[in-house]
């Protein structure tokens, strides 16, 4: 087994425990509690992503430096997101769609698509996996903006910090030498400028919604790095799970009230 | 060579014949046997079609396709019974424990014609661990479409979030149970484990519906 793989073995485990003891308070949760219903939803999509990274771990010991024909761990992952999805959609009170928001929503995750394709080769697994993704962002969009977490002002700038590091990773695929490091450097420092910033305003507000945008932001910044920035992603990724866990007891303490 | 048709033939005739003295309860769990079985070998003949489609070996087809399509043939059997006879809750898992059985029963038997029954180990393994598996990832599959049903988000990815789950579990003993050593004894153990807590699961929502 390579080092690279040990040391995702090792944070993958180190991710699984933390969502072990998530689950396990959650159930605590649903058991004590009187609205059941999101954190009901809330712990199977944890099942889900708890489930993905013991694949995950599994795969990298028994079959070390090899790639998944298909990537299974997927399914979970994309169980999660679907689930994390029925849970908000019920949530959310705002049931007006805004078609500018679908568009974005679609054209966004859509270019996050062709860059997997354009970085993997596996199509048809990508678009498959990616559908859930345009969902649960269109319920985030439309959550955030209907409960006015973030003004259009601060929407306009993670929109474009966003799109930015889509155009940037373009020339990333073809480029070699000089200007590519550059561009490379650029494109990383906006990415985790935006999820810094992400990061800040969730755990200031506090908001499910929000600290979801977070995560999908991290996740969407896994699939599009490679080493080291990948596990700076995934460490943002591992630490945004307490801060759903809580912003999600908040959303229910607020339901109770 | 194993004439699967036959072997179905022979198992589901008694079994249908039976669903003409029978009633309630009795009655749908034979007919979900019946289809558990017609299941079994729908997937499995979908996952030979897909196997010479797709160029994966057996070992890569069995660990990363089978689950899929076996887990997809179990959710449109669950579907279809759950748009076209509106079942309750209750109705939904007898179901659902009737699909998986019948599904088990027949890989099982399948898979013992076409190996023998000489090694205790062998069929304690089939029995024990892939029929419980597939008995274990209907239910949950089923536990998940109720509760879904009760806070009434019935909805596309509710139900796709669930049959996700449902798919990664059988994955994950797939990959865990094709390489000997520790990773298959922990593979064999899973599914027990996970009916264990099913029906701690099931049996704390049946305290909490009665609350």
């Amino acid at each position: 087994m390579s080092g690279l793989t040990l040391l995702d073995v090792i944070a993958t485990s180190f991710q699984s425990v933390i969502l072990v003891v998530i689950i396990a308070k959650t159930i605590r949760l649903i058991v004590d509690g009187k609205n059941v219903f999101l954190p009901f939803f809330f712990m199977l999509a944890m099942a889900g992503f708890l489930l993905s990274d013991l694949y995950w771990i599994a795969y990298d010991v028994l079959k070390p430096d090899t790639r998944m024909p298909i990537a299974a761990n997927e399914i979970g992952e994309c169980a999660m997101i679907l689930l994390l999805s029925a849970g908000l959609d019920v949530v959310l009170k705002d049931k007006k769609k805004i078609p500018g928001e679908i568009v974005f929503t679609f054209l966004f995750i859509g270019a996050n698509i062709v860059l997997w394709i354009a970085w993997s080769g596996e199509w048809l697994q990508d678009i498959l996996f990616g559908i859930p993704y345009i969902y649960f962002f269109e319920l985030l969009l439309r959550g955030i903006r209907s409960r006015g977490v973030l003004t259009w002002k601060e929407l306009w700038f993670a929109a474009v910090m966003g799109c930015t590091v889509l155009v940037l990773q373009i020339p990333l695929l073809f480029m070699k030498g000089n200007l590519f490091e550059f561009i490379k450097v650029v494109c990383f420092a906006v990415m985790f400028t935006l999820m810094a910033w992400l990061g800040v305003k969730s755990f200031r507000s506090k908001d499910y919604f929000m600290t979801l945008t977070f995560f999908l932001w991290t996740e969407l910044a896994m699939f599009l790095c490679p080493e080291p920035y990948y596990h700076l992603a995934f460490l943002a990724n591992i630490i945004v799970l307490p801060m759903m866990f809580t912003s999600m007891k908040r959303e229910l303490a607020d339901a109770l009230c | 060579m194993l004439y699967a048709e036959n072997v179905l033939i022979c198992i589901a005739v008694p079994l249908a014949i039976t669903l003409l003295f029978t009633k309630g309860g009795a009655h749908r769990f034979s007919a979900s046997f019946i289809a558990g079985m017609i299941v079994c070998i729908l997937s499995a003949y979908i996952s030979g079609f897909v196997h010479v489609l797709s160029g994966f070996s057996t070992e890569d087809t069995s660990i990363f396709l089978s689950p899929i399509i076996e887990e997809c043939m179990k959710l449109l059997s669950m579907l279809f019974y759950v748009y076209v006879f509106n079942p309750s809750g209750e109705e939904i898992q007898l179901c659902a424990v009737g699909i998986g059985a019948g599904f088990a029963t027949f890989e099982n038997s399948c898979f013992i014609l076409l190996s023998g029954a000489p090694q205790f180990t062998y069929v304690m393994v089939r029995g024990a661990a892939v029929g419980v598996m597939h008995v274990v990832t209907l239910v949950a599959l089923a536990k998940g479409m109720q509760l879904l049903k009760a806070y009434k988000a019935f909805s596309l990815a509710g139900i796709v979030g669930v049959w996700s789950l449902s798919v990664t579990v059988h994955g994950l003993y797939n990959l865990l149970v094709s390489k000997p050593g520790i990773s298959s004894y922990i593979g064999y153990v899973m599914p027990i484990i996970c009916a264990v807590l099913l029906y701690v699961i099931n049996g704390n929502s049946k305290i909490y519906n009665e609350k």
